[in-house]
Order: structure tokens, then sequence, then C-alpha cells
């Protein structure tokens, strides 16, 4: 019998055995802890100054084509050829950018410890605490920083291979229901919500109501930080002065103004589907969509949206108008969804807002736009204009 | 059948290989899934396996055409219905194979039972989802159709059953491995749907678990392979080899998963699993490599295998390097390490080679393991053979039987 085979053998099998588990456990230990906690941030992480060219002002002409999500920043530097103008931020003075990217750690704080330093009140009365950024922005790592990324510049893992995750840095979103292009807090909300139909922002409906709102209101500290450094930067380069601290101010009281004005109205009864008051509703929006003036609706949505013209949006991107012959709308075909639609724009992608068009003229619209889809629902003379081939 | 050594007939165990390659063409699709971070990118499940080039909106036709997130994750989807398709037909074939006439017809039902739920399951929730997308319904509103859901677990008993009280008649274990395997895969497809439709709940620890539940079916889906081919030459001295073998398969069968891990949830405590197991797996490897290339009972049977056991091993440290440097490098955080080709070919690479290293392993085990006992259930010729302790004619370690494991032939 072997050495191996013996009770010798054995024994220093065990021993081998034990030792070797027992180094195995301490070379992993260090990693133990914290499995089951929510990621947080290291505290040393500082949000990154901001690299990427800042879009100025857009070409006058329509797009040629879509971007590819591969060849964003070079299709965004190609701007400047097109008419319209960028800023390289490496141009700005070091010194300025300093002391720029001081301020806004000062006030803004850090991913691990987010704060809104400066405006105490503002921040509390649009639910900024520390507290709320601080969960807030562990839900965004987990939820959304793949897409959005960390500075929530659209610019994370994901954004090389879908166009586009929303660009938050310049204050601008799409999906508004106010004149000065914010959105409130419910609208964000809602696109946590729902997501947006036939893009990939997902619907993340499962979470609590909370969370979708403590998100929704990081979102909103990082369009804010955003918008303070874009603006600062432009203000710099251009060689004037900079008051980034105002710059706080005034941006806290658009998003307040947005939040404290009336909501978007609900549909009024009396003109349901199939009634002829529906329809005559159904054909002034007709015309209404048809009419021959500057920005009309028909102008971009040529023939209903099957030949749409291609615009830029502020992020520099390239937008395409809604084909208003499918039944799907990004943001939703809800009357009220429409109504915000027409009513206040996509000022991010130059759809323009109608404030002087009567709510009766806006329901009007909004009744033609729910109905193009589906062509019974369609008087004749429109279903043969909207739909020419039988 | 015309082969007597055969448990199962020849073209059930070239559709085993068949399906198994295919298989893991679906492995690789599912990682480029990962490497692209699309798991996502289409936030609806179910749909229907040709959805992009049928019920599709020409929104969403328009985005599999232009958006490569999209593409990759809908091919996988189209990939992995072909898949599932292909392991159906392995599992009803091997259920016929079993000489109890009857048990295997009653297999067979089970197993009938057990796709036709699944199917109504499927079809259940399509219908629901375009319930949510009319905004007749909403998200949190699914309900999983208990009908549906009772049938296919019934089948699924049948059929386990049935297979697993004929585990020691011949071809059993294949039998049992089939209704796994196909089980395995109907599950793997609701782990990848359940990720997409409860992304913000269990998403990311769903997306994990998918990835390495995909290792158990493939390793299911290799052993079938294996037992379903002609069984080759008994050898005793197989058995300490089959034995260290299956150790060693299991030690890259951990270290794959460890990757899975680090490649889903990036923490200190998984980094440290993959990175350490990895010396470990390497050592191991070439001790093993060397182990098996003395013994010259064996290495001339497996020898094959073996070289490609260590030459993947040094292409997978290679490969590992530099998908650490593509994922960890960044000095910002692991999730927003910047998505290049370069990234998603290393890291998809390294995660299939992965893949490759444990099918392989676990081939290795399996034919020392079945050398050491296949005398049971083969004709052996005599003259070759000496009696072993149960009486039953076993062939010697000589030139002879060693030139016959090279042809391959079963005596």
């Amino acid at each position: 019998m072997t050495g191996f085979h013996n009770g010798r053998g054995r024994s220093r099998v065990t021993a081998s055995t034990a030792l070797l588990a027992t180094a195995a456990a301490l070379a992993v230990l260090p990693g133990c802890g914290g499995c089951t906690k929510q990621p947080e941030y290291p505290p040393n992480l500082t949000f990154p100054p901001r690299a990427d060219r800042l879009v100025l002002k857009l070409p006058d002409k329509p797009a040629t084509a879509l971007n590819s999500p591969m060849k964003r920043e070079e299709e965004i530097a190609a701007l400047d050829a097109l008419g319209g103008k960028t800023l390289d931020v490496s141009t700005v003075p070091t010194d300025a950018r300093a002391k720029l990217d001081t301020f806004l750690k000062d006030t803004f704080g850090t991913p691990a410890a987010p704060l809104l330093a400066l405006e105490g009140e503002a921040a509390t009365r649009l639910r900024l605490s520390d507290a709320h950024l601080a969960e807030g922005a562990k839900l965004f790592r987990r939820h959304c920083l793949q897409c959005h990324n960390l500075t929530g510049d659209g610019r994370g893992t994901s954004s090389n291979t879908i166009p586009f995750p929303r660009d938050y840095r310049q204050g601008q979103f799409k999906f508004v229901s106010h004149e000065n292009g914010k959105p409130r807090r419910a609208d964000l909300v809602r696109t946590i919500t729902e997501g947006l139909k036939s893009t990939p922002m997902p619907s993340f409906a499962l979470l609590q109501e909370g969370e979708r709102d403590l998100l929704a209101g990081y979102v909103v500290y990082l369009a804010v930080r955003g918008q303070v450094e874009f603006e600062s930067l432009g203000a710099m380069a251009a060689g004037q002065i900079d008051d980034p601290g105002a710059r706080v101010k005034a941006i806290l009281a658009e998003w307040e103004k947005t939040e404290n004005s009336p909501p978007v109205p609900v549909e009024p009864p009396g003109e349901e589907h199939g009634t002829p008051a529906h329809q005559a509703s159904v054909k002034r929006g007709f015309t209404l969509f048809t009419a021959k003036a500057d920005n009309s609706c028909i102008s971009c949505h040529g023939e209903f949206g099957r030949k749409p013209v291609l615009r830029y949006d502020v992020w520099g991107t390239v937008a395409k108008p809604a084909d208003l012959t499918q039944t799907t709308l990004k943001s939703g075909t809800r009357p009220e969804d429409v109504f915000a639609r027409v009513r206040f724009g996509i000022p991010a992608v130059g759809m323009p807002a109608h404030p002087k068009l009567s709510d009766r003229d806006v329901w009007d619209l909004v009744r033609f736009v729910r109905s193009v889809p589906y062509r019974v629902q369609l008087p004749d003379d429109v279903r043969s204009a909207v739909y020419p081939q039988p | 059948m015309t082969d007597p050594s055969r448990i199962v007939p020849r073209w059930l165990h070239v559709w085993a290989v068949v399906t198994l390659v295919a298989t893991l063409v679906l492995l690789g699709m599912g990682q480029v899934v990962t490497s692209h971070a699309a798991g996502m990118a289409d936030p609806l499940w179910p749909t229907d396996p040709l959805y992009v080039f049928r019920t599709a909106t020409p929104a969403e036709k328009e985005r599999f055409r232009s958006e490569s997130a999209f593409f990759v994750e809908h091919s996988h989807r189209i990939a992995a219905f072909s898949v599932g398709g292909l392991v159906i037909l392995l599992a009803l074939g091997l259920a016929v194979t079993d000489p109890r006439k009857v048990a295997g017809g009653v297999a067979v039902a089970g197993l009938v039972l057990l796709i036709a739920g699944f199917g109504d399951i499927h079809r259940d929730l399509m219908g629901q989802n375009k319930l949510i997308k009319e905004g007749m319904l909403s998200k949190a509103d699914i309900h999983v159709p208990v009908r549906a859901t009772t049938v296919s677990l019934g089948g699924l008993v049948i059929a386990l059953a049935v297979a697993a009280s004929g585990l020691f008649a011949r071809g059993g274990t294949v039998r049992l491995l089939g209704t796994l395997a196909l089980a395995g895969v109907m599950l793997q497809g609701l782990f990848g749907g359940v990720r997409v439709l409860m992304n913000e709940v269990v998403g990311p620890d769903l997306a994990m678990i998918h990835g390495m539940f995909a290792q158990v079916v493939f390793g299911l889906l290799a052993a079938i392979a294996v037992l379903s081919a002609r069984p080759n030459t008994s050898n005793p001295d197989a058995g300490k080899y089959g034995r260290v073998a299956t150790a060693v398969a299991l030690l890259v069968f951990a270290q794959v998963l460890f990757g899975a891990l680090v490649r889903h949830t990036p923490g200190p405590l998984t980094q440290r699993l993959h990175l350490l197991t990895a010396f470990v797996a390497t050592v191991v490897v070439m001790w093993f490599t060397h182990y098996i290339m003395k013994a010259s009972c064996v290495r001339a049977r497996v020898a094959p295998l073996v070289w490609a056991l260590s030459g993947l091993l040094v292409v997978q440290v290679g490969l590992g390097v530099e998908a650490w440097l593509a994922r960890f490098g960044d000095p910002l955080l692991s999730e927003s390490a910047r998505m290049t080709p370069q990234y998603i070919a290393t890291r998809t690479l390294h995660a299939l080679v992965g893949s490759s290293l444990w099918a392989i392993s676990l081939t290795l085990a399996l034919i020392l393991r079945r050398s050491s006992g296949a005398a049971a259930h083969t004709l052996a010729e005599p003259g070759h053979d000496r009696p072993n302790a149960g009486g039953t004619q076993v062939p010697v370690c000589t030139p002879e039987t060693i030139a016959s494991h090279r042809r391959g032939d079963a005596r």
C-alpha cells in the first residue's frame, strides 16, 4: 500500500485541502460584503468635465440622412460645414475652465454625494434635497447609466448601438407640457413609467412610484447641472462675463415655472368616436393640418408623415417627424399627449408650439391626428386625401 | 438500428451534434447581445419567431435594419427559436428509442403536452402584450396563464418520470438527458424573456442567470452528443483518468460561471473569484494535459481533445487579459467603458472560448468515464479481452487496442 493510501497520506491530503480552502477564502474575502446592496458610487469619483462639442447653432437646411450611432461625434463636428456652429470646448481658456469645474463641484457635488448647494429653498420646492438626490443617484446607476451615462450626456455604453439616449445637458427635452420647453416632473415620471414606444427606452412600470419619482428628480438635477455647464462654456468661449451662480437661479426658476403652470386640459366631452360631431372635428383638423402656411404641419410631416422632412435637433443629431399613418407615436397617443405636442410643440427638434390656436382648434388637430392611422374613422373626403391609393 | 453497439440510431447522434453546434452559435450570439449591451434593445417580449419580418410595425422593421443592437437582439431570439426546434426533435427522437414501447409512448405524450403547454404560455403572453400596446392592460397586471402552465408542467413530470424509471435500461441516461435538455431550453427561454419583461425589477439578475444557465444547457447537449455516439473500447485503466477529467471539467465549469458573474455583476468579489480561479484552472489544465499524454492507454483516444483544450486555454488567457483591460481599464466606472468593435469582439470571443473549453473538458470526462465502464452495453470480441471481477470480458491495453482506439472502432 502506498503512502497515499495509508492514514498518513490521508491526513496529508486533508491538511492540504484545508490549507488550500483557507488560502482561497482569504484571497476572496476582501471582495465580500455589499453583495445585496444597491451599487454606490466610489466616494472620490467626480463628474468628468464636458469634453464633447457644444452645438450652438443648427444648419438652416434640412438634414439629408439619419445619423449613425457610431459616428455621432464626427457628424456633429461636420455641422460647421453645413452652416451650423459648434464649439470645441478645449478652446475655452484653461483657468476659466478650472474655475467653472470647481464651481460645479462645489454647487452640485459628486455622483456619490449629489447636492444643490446654492438654492436650498428652490431645491426643496422641486424635491431635489440631498437625500432625494442620493437615492436617485443609486437608482440612476442601476437603471439608467448604461444609456444616459454618468453626467446624463446620453453617451453611455449602449449609445454606440442605439440612437440616441437623451442628452440632458442643455436642459431640453422632447416631450414637454410648457412653452419654455421644460417638462413637468409628471412628464418625466410618465416617460419613465411608460417608456417611449418603438424606441429602446423601456418602461419602468414595475418600479415603485416613489423610485420613479426619485429617478425623475435626479434627471432634473443632471439637466440643471448640465445646462449650467453648457451655457457657461458658451459664454466663456464668446468672451462674455460668466456668472454661473445667477445661471443656477435662473434655470431653477424655469423649472419651477413649468411645475406651477396649469396642467394639460382634459379632452372635452361630446365628440366621441363615430359621432357626426367627431367627424366634423376630424375634418376641421385636416384643414388646419394641411393649411398652406409657414411651419404648417404638412410642411414637415409630408404626406402625413410618410415623406418626412428630416430636421436637426438641438443636440446636433437628426430627427424624423413622426409618420402619423402609423398607430404608434413615441410619446403616446392619448388625447392629452397629442394635445401637449400640438400646443407646446417639440422645441428641441424644431416642431413649433401653437400658442395662438384656440383650444378647440388644437382638439380638432388632436382628433385628426389620432384618427389618421384608422381609415374607417376618417370622413370619406379626408380618407381619399390621406390615402389616395385604395 | 443496424449497428447493435449503438444505443441510439446514428441519425439521432448526428442530430445531437448538429444541435450542439447550433447551440454554440446561439451562445455566441447571446454573448454578442451582452457585449453590445443590447439586452433591452427591444422592450417587447414575447414576440413571434419571425416578428421582425411579419407583425412588427414599419418603425420596428426599420430599427431591425438600421440599429445594430435591435438587430443583434432579435437575431438572438430567432436563433433561440431555431435551437428550441432542434432540441424538441432531439428529445422526441430519444424518447422513441426507449426499448419499453409503452413507456416510450407515454414519454412522447408527456413531451407533446410540455411543448403544447409552453406554446400556449407564449401565445397568451403575446396576447397580453398586444393589450398593453393598445393601452388596455397595464404592465403591472401581466399574469401567468395558469392552465397552460399546468399542462406543460404535467407533461414534464410525466416525461421525466418515464425517463427516470428507465435509467438503467439501455440508453436510459441519454433519454433522461434529452428530456432535461428540452426542459432546460424552455426554462432558458423564460429566463431571457422575463429578464426583458421585468427588467426594472430583476433584469440584471436574470440576465446573469440566463447567461449562467446557458452553460448548463450547453453541457447537457454536449453530454447527449457524447453519450449518443457509438461506445468506445472499454478500458478499466480509464477509470481514474475519468475521475480526474471530471474534476477538471467541474473546475472549468466553475470558472465559466464566475466569468458570467463578473460580466453581469462586476463587483470586487466576482472579480476576485474569476481572476483567482483563472490561475488555478490554467495550472490544472496544463498539468492535466501532461497527465493524460503520459498515459498510453487513453492518450490515443483523447489526444486531439486534450490538445484542443490546452490550445484554447492559451488563447483564452490572452483574450482574458484584453477583455479585462477593455472592461476595467476605464478610469471612471466599468459600466461607462467605451464600446468599440474591438471591445465587443474581445469580450464575446473570451466568453465563447470559455464555453468551448467547458464543452471540451466535459466531453473528455464523459469519454474517459464511458471507456471505463462500457463493457456491459456493447458486444466484445473474444481474444482481445481479459476477465474482470464481474466475469465480463474487457480488453487489455495492447498496441492493437491502442491502434483500435485511434481508429475509433468498437469491439
